[in-house]
């Protein structure tokens, strides 16, 4: 048998134990072992497997992801979620749809510390739904917008399944983290106006204003002088040329969220601008980036007095079950994609595709449809990592009038908008079951309606991103 | 699909219990592992505040960040299975019994002992290998075979608790009056 047959087959026997409830790592793994000898010996299997576990996991690159999952765990349990929820339901509560407005832009700055989007459902789902609860709103329709929040905590950047993504395409996290950044804001603001026209076609969803909404802001009258001095800095110092059009962007985005934001969650908002702006103004490695937000929100949480012994050995356990889970289908996604490396699949799938004369937008497009056909029935980071060997050779061979770097990026983006609409849209999407282990006699079904219309906005996001390469690619140019 | 990241405070599942001493073992490691992850955290950060400050960085820090996540990755693996934390696709097999669902479960623990015992024996040779051949990392100069030795010595303890979680599962079902 040649190797893309081999290949194929594995394929589908890979599938087959996934149905045959294979932990996903488990059954890339076990179907990569055994094509890799089958194409060349077990020897070379034993001598592949001698330290490639080892360095797979020594990779410096990669350990971006526990500690980027540290640094969420960490936030989540210093409470800086809650104090984002709370200042955003100050500043919105009195709105008709206001509550679940605030869950959207509290989302928008936890996703900023944190990168995992089940992560965030989880903390608003805890932080949030008993008061959007209290105040009267429809049951569905509030685990449904805590469901498509969490999704921002991907869509921001920082981004674990970007990070995913770029090692698997051997491309810049940082170059990602800047172009998820427009896509990921207008995710917010369009989620915020479904929330606002779907709450004037069906008023039942949300109370009526509340006179009694609590309005909880703390301001000092200096910040806002601060934040002002801060803008004048910026503007004086790219005027001189002594910063570089990322730091005076980074420090006029400082300027203003010092002016504008409550104090209670000042930490938090530093702290995603720190880690972000020096990412993005490679300050920093995304790593040592991760490495600093994840110090940093441990002494914030000391020093507020939210973290204890016990808050920082629970997020070190949660930590550890999330990274062990993510890390076992990446080894397993590495020693499958070794074995289609050596069948040549990709190769040829992308040089056939390549010089068929197919659109290359449709082809984007086919495999876009594919994703969220998929993304409904598995777990979206096992299918980017299965996927990308064989798909990402193809989009590279592609001419979509732009580099073969830009193109790299604008599809990476892409990717993390199908796979936030693989975590909420039915029959399976993992937020929405992670919302419904909180949220007892709210049946899944509908949040499933509530989610619904956020879909549309998703899908109406995916075809500007589609149709607009520069939504994506505009701040990256900007910044390099 | 299972869950990931099961929130804390939520009820787990019938077939869940409290921590017993698979669980209490492995998660004691996964926080030392943490706690290491946390070290070499602060590291990175001191680094990059002496590169920033007084424009000398920590030299070669990377490489303890390198070491200390192979490590840390591998003290999360055994708790990761000792929660049942790995994702898995149920959706196909709801139809089925619960008694057959979690036979099939105990038959892929069986199987993912057998190949973390199968990995843990080629990083042992990874290890001698090393050890030999005296591999350093480029700038420290650190020799590599003590972090895969204890890489290898986690992936023998994955296959321990994946061999220990089977015979769990049906102890539980049997429990139950499976």
């Amino acid at each position: 048998m040649d190797g893309p047959t081999v290949a194929l087959i594995g394929f589908a026997a890979m599938l087959g134990l996934i149905v045959l409830r294979a932990p996903i790592g488990l059954a890339m793994f076990v179907t990569g072992a055994v094509g890799y000898a089958y194409l060349s010996s077990g020897m070379a299997l034993y001598g592949y497997m001698k330290t490639n576990a080892y360095h797979q996991f020594a990779n410096y690159t990669l350990s971006v992801i526990p500690l980027f999952i540290l640094m969420g765990a960490l936030a989540e349990r210093a409470g800086i979620a809650a104090a984002l929820f709370r200042s955003a339901e100050g500043l919105l509560g009195r709105m008709r749809g206001g509550l679940a407005m605030a869950v959207i832009l509290a989302c928008t700055g936890f996703g900023a510390i944190c990168g995992s989007s089940v992560a965030t459902t989880a903390t608003f789902g805890r932080a949030a739904l008993p008061e959007l609860r209290r105040y009267g709103y429809d049951g569905g329709f509030a685990t449904g917008t805590i469901a498509v929040g969490g999704t921002l905590g991907i869509l921001i950047p920082p981004s674990v399944i970007l990070v995913v993504y770029a090692i698997s395409t051997e491309q810049n996290i940082a170059k990602l983290f800047q172009a998820a950044l427009i896509p990921g804001l207008l995710a917010a603001l369009s989620y915020c106006v479904t929330i606002w026209i779907v709450t004037r076609r069906n008023p039942g969803l949300a109370p009526e204003v509340m006179r009694d909404a609590p309005v909880r802001r703390r301001r000092t009258r200096w910040m806002p002088a601060l934040g002002a001095l801060i803008v004048v800095i910026a503007a004086l110092a790219r005027g001189l040329g002594e910063i570089g059009s990322g730091g005076a962007l980074a420090l006029v985005a400082l300027g203003g969220i010092v002016a504008l934001v409550d104090a209670a969650i000042m930490p938090a908002i530093l702290i995603a601008v720190a880690v972000v702006g020096g990412i993005y103004g490679g300050v920093f490695t995304p790593t040592e980036g991760a490495a600093v937000g994840a110090v940093a929100t441990l002494l914030a949480g000391v020093g507020q007095g939210t973290l204890g012994w016990r808050e920082i050995v629970a997020a070190i356990r949660q930590t550890a079950e999330t990274a062990g889970m993510i890390f076992l289908i990446l080894l397993g996604a590495e020693v499958f994609g070794a074995f289609m490396a050596l069948s040549r699949l990709p190769t040829i799938a992308a040089d056939g595709i390549g010089g068929s004369g197919l659109s290359p937008h449709l082809v984007l497009v086919i495999m876009l449809g594919f994703y969220i056909l998929l993304g409904a029935v598995m777990d979206e980071l096992a299918m980017i990592l299965l996927t990308l060997p064989v798909f990402f050779p193809i989009i590279q061979a592609l001419d979509f009038g732009m580099p073969a770097d830009d193109a790299a990026i604008w599809f990476g983006i892409l990717v993390l908008i199908v796979v936030g609409i693989g975590l909420t849209a039915p029959p399976i999407g993992l937020n929405v079951f992670v919302i419904s282990s909180l949220a007892r006699g709210i049946p899944i079904t509908a949040t499933y309606r509530g989610v619904l219309p956020f879909l549309v906005a998703d899908l109406l996001r995916l075809g500007l991103v589609l149709g607009v390469p520069g939504v994506a690619l505009w701040l990256v140019r900007l910044l390099n | 699909m299972t869950r990931v990241e099961r929130p804390e405070g939520v009820a787990e599942g019938a077939m869940e219990g409290p921590p017993d001493a698979v669980e209490r073992l492995t998660g004691a490691i996964a926080v030392a592992g943490g706690l290491l992850a946390l070290v070499v955290a602060v590291l990175a950060t001191a680094s990059v505040l002496m590169r920033w400050l007084f424009d000398a960085p920590i030299d070669g820090d990377f490489e303890y960040v390198k070491m200390a996540t192979a490590v840390a990755v591998f003290a999360y693996l055994p708790y990761t299975q000792a929660r049942r934390g790995n994702i898995m696709a149920d959706t196909f097999t709801l139809w089925l019994p619960r008694r057959v669902t979690v036979w099939m479960d105990a038959a892929w623990d069986l199987v993912y002992a057998a190949l973390m015992g199968f990995v843990a024996y080629a990083l042992l040779h990874g290890t001698l290998d090393a050890i030999r051949s005296g591999e350093t990392t480029m700038q420290r100069q650190i020799p590599l075979w003590p972090s895969i030795a204890v890489a290898a010595a986690l992936c023998a303890l994955l296959a321990v608790t994946a061999a220990v979680t089977a015979p769990r599962l049906i102890r539980r079902l049997v429990r139950q009056g499976g």
